[in-house]
């Protein structure tokens, strides 16, 4: 499971999370949303120990991120927002890499690692440097790499993003299926329609502080909305989108 | 091998797994750098073969002075000293990403791994690549070691010389990462670059100055008095194995040499302790943490009055903001200075004078006036960025005018700006204010012409290759041998160019008249060659 309370920090003078306390359940998806520079990319660094809060206190899986980071990080498989892989590798010897750092004996990291890059249809470009790959081939690897050692807590940050449809259902039903088996996931999107379909839980985060939190029907009805993107249009400060448009246009007039 | 390592409380498994990793990543960037994009084992192979011959040239050289010097304390000194200043050079020229290799916090950030590993997988690379880098240039004085002063000799000069290149490592590594707790690691970084200049000033100053010190005659009788000052610097500790192996055992022989082991020990002992932890982590923070923006970035670049619309404009503002933000592109346009003022003192120590002998004493000026445009050409073409060159391509502006303002911007921001300072400092340098200022002109024309050139020869579209497609094709080479020859030719007809006021009117003229010649080719040139360009991202 997951869990922040009153979690804060900055960078300089400006408050980047203000007091946010998050619980997230084994068997559930977090649909974690904000709109740009809400706090969410400093949430998700905190919570896999890329860096530290200045107040407040973070259990994952049971074990706080300060205190046991190498507990935290053994525990969840993480798709950052960027695909940060080393170019210089190719997918085989990534994967490699990354199996000898969650200590997975050889058998297991190479069967693993066939199947996976086989139903991502990577097969065939497995011995090439990931620098010729495409966005979504990367994108393919940093998902295999961040479900190889079996987490018990997934945290996925934009993980469709340069997917195709067809890798993308793939990704979607993955998540779903591990939720059922019991792990925990923390999903951050700004693709709502997939949020809203895919998470037993949303939360919704601007300027740093929560500002929503329930199941998609509890934070419409809380709203009175009638879609979780006019909900989060609401709670986010978002402004009249028809006027906004209609401005944009005259602007382009002068 | 596992116990010690894992004594020292790194994880052996994550250890040898990232090593590997990282040095074969590491070697790949590196040839396929050095062999314009090339990939394979194949063209990596050839590109260690090279630093082989390279760096064994070196070794040759100094193998001559063990077999003349009748002084080996001497000749001890000064390989050790060449030792650790070039594994000190490289480490912070070639292999700074060993040092300051943030971004990998990036990829390894949240896996299980401890600082303290993380560390030792650097210091491994860094210890690989110097001890690799020795390895080629001591082993021929070893060789000669061995085969003219014995095998106790042999021996003595092994360790003192993997031990000065391990003394210097370990001393950069440390240095740093107590920089790094200082003054954090961005700026730090920057800091790297500057000294990475002065250090590639001081290899070139270094190389005039023994060049001009160093004959046969000197190295033959030359002798060093051990003095207490001589011992105490650290080549000396190193240089004193091999009084040691000629079995002197005096005070001032054995000290230094005691020195020296306590000195490796305490500094591999502060690097495996103290120093690892929390390494990584700060970092690492560093890179995922927003940067603060400096005041500098935050004011926008101006174009300048001359650039007023258009292509022209966007070029003058690109190439502007880059030159303030991007610190490779800043330090790459900046090497030049260094060297100039490098050439101008080897002139002014020797007494040139520019109207006779413009091309004499001053020569090497000449030719960093005349390279300057193709370095500009090359730094210009190839950066970090350069996927946001889709701009270029998705935005319907004329490719070709963008080539050729680039072309007039970097005339302006840079090319100007140098020749006015190599004026001034020509002017000071020979107390002939007018020959300077006409030397440097008629240069100042000649180097414009090469970058028209440069142009003619590759057009391309600023910042918009990667950094590691090569550094330029095979035609590049033929024109720096193209400027050497018109240096020399400045040399032989010096005299009769700067005889009288109708020569050199006569020669510029013909310097302008090949620009406008050359402008005009580069515009037919540049307009086919434009249309063919493709986004590379």
């Amino acid at each position: 499971m997951i869990s922040t309370e009153n979690l804060s920090r900055n960078y300089g003078t400006k408050k980047a999370l203000i007091g946010l306390n998050l619980s997230v359940q084994p068997g559930e998806i977090l649909g974690f949303l904000g709109p740009n520079g809400a706090g969410k990319s400093t949430t998700v660094k905190i919570l896999t120990g890329m860096i530290h809060p200045d107040a407040g206190r973070a259990t994952v899986a049971g074990f706080d991120v300060v205190q046991q980071p190498m507990e935290v990080k053994k525990r969840i498989g993480y798709v950052p927002e960027t695909a940060a892989l080393y170019d210089g590798l190719t997918s085989g010897e990534y994967l490699e890499l990354i199996a000898c750092l969650y200590h997975l004996d050889s058998k297991t990291a190479t069967t693993r690692r066939g199947e996976l890059l086989e139903l991502f249809g990577l097969t065939d470009a497995v011995g090439q440097r990931m620098s010729e790959y495409s966005k979504g081939m990367r994108q393919k690897v940093a998902i295999i790499a961040a479900l190889m050692h079996r987490p018990e807590v997934l945290i996925m940050d934009e993980p469709l993003d340069g997917l195709d449809a067809n890798a993308a259902m793939v990704v979607k039903e993955l998540v779903k299926q591990m939720a059922h088996q019991g792990k925990t996931v923390l999903f951050c999107s700004h693709i709502l329609e997939v949020v809203d379909r895919m998470c037993s839980k949303i939360v919704i985060i601007n300027q740093g502080q929560l500002v929503a939190s329930g199941t998609s029907e509890e934070i419409k009805r809380e709203t009175d909305s009638a879609t979780l993107e006019s909900a989060f249009g609401k709670l986010t400060g978002g402004q009249n989108v028809g006027q906004v448009a209609a401005d944009f246009l005259s602007a382009l007039e002068k | 091998m596992r116990g010690l390592i894992e004594a020292a409380g790194v994880d052996y498994d994550q250890w040898w797994a990232l090593t590997r990793a990282l040095l074969k990543r590491d070697f790949r960037t590196r040839s396929s750098q050095m062999s314009r994009g090339s990939r394979g084992a194949a063209t990596g192979g050839r590109a260690l073969f090279a630093q082989l011959i390279f760096y064994s040239l070196f070794g040759f050289l100094f193998s001559g002075a063990i077999v003349i010097s009748k002084d080996l304390f001497f000749v001890g000194v000064v390989l050790c000293a060449y030792v650790m200043f070039m594994v000190g050079t490289a480490v912070l020229l070639d292999h700074s990403s060993a040092l300051t290799a943030a971004d990998d916090y990036a990829v390894l950030g949240f896996r299980p791994l401890t600082s303290r590993t993380y560390f030792a997988v650097r210091l491994t690379n860094v210890l690989a690549y110097t001890l690799l880098m020795t390895a080629m240039v001591v082993y021929i004085p070893i060789a000669a070691l061995f085969v003219t002063h014995g095998i106790a000799a042999g021996i003595a000069g092994f360790f003192a010389l993997f031990g000065s290149s391990l003394a210097v490592a370990f001393a950069l590594l440390l240095g740093y990462a107590s920089l790094q707790r200082l003054v954090g690691a961005e700026l730090l970084k920057q800091l790297l670059s500057y000294l990475q200049m002065i250090m590639s000033f001081a290899v070139y100053g270094g190389y005039f100055l023994v060049s001009r010190m160093v004959s046969k005659s000197f190295l033959a009788n030359f002798t060093l008095t051990k003095t207490w000052w001589v011992v105490a610097l650290p080549p000396s500790w190193f240089a004193s194995y091999f009084e040691m192996a000629g079995g002197n055992t005096t005070l001032m022989v054995v000290t230094p040499a005691l020195v020296s082991v306590i000195a490796l020990v305490a500094m591999a002992s502060a690097l495996t302790g103290r120093l690892s932890a929390g390494f990584a982590d700060r970092l690492g923070e560093s890179t995922v943490a927003p940067r603060r923006a400096s005041a500098n970035a935050a004011r926008p670049a101006k174009a300048g009055w001359w650039f007023r619309g258009g292509e022209a404009r966007a070029m003058a503002l690109l190439i502007r903001s880059q030159f303030r933000n991007d610190q490779k592109f800043r330090m790459g346009v900046l090497t030049i200075v260094p060297l100039t003022v490098l050439y101008i003192f080897q002139g002014v120590t020797r007494d040139g004078n520019v109207t006779q002998q413009p091309g004499g004493e001053f020569a090497l000026v000449g030719f960093a006036i005349m390279m300057f445009p193709a370095m500009l050409k090359m730094q210009l073409t190839r950066s970090d960025s350069f996927k946001a060159s889709w701009i270029f391509f998705a935005a319907p502006v004329n490719r070709a005018r963008l080539i050729r303002a680039s072309k007039d911007v970097v005339v302006a921001m840079f090319l100007l700006p140098y020749l006015a300072f190599v004026m001034v400092a020509m002017s000071w340098a020979t107390h002939s204010p007018l020959q300077a200022v006409t030397h440097i002109g008629l240069l100042g024309l000649i180097s414009h012409l090469v970058l028209q050139v440069t142009i003619l020869m590759e057009p391309e579209l600023p910042f918009a290759k990667p950094m590691d497609k090569g550094r330029g094709p095979a035609s590049l080479f033929a024109l720096f041998i193209g400027i050497g020859i018109v240096n020399v030719l400045l040399t032989i007809f010096a005299q009769k160019l700067y005889g009288s006021w109708i020569n050199m009117l006569a020669t510029a003229a013909v310097a302008i008249g090949a620009s406008v010649f050359v402008e005009l080719l580069t515009k037919a040139r540049v307009e086919e060659q434009a249309r063919k360009l493709e986004f590379v991202g």
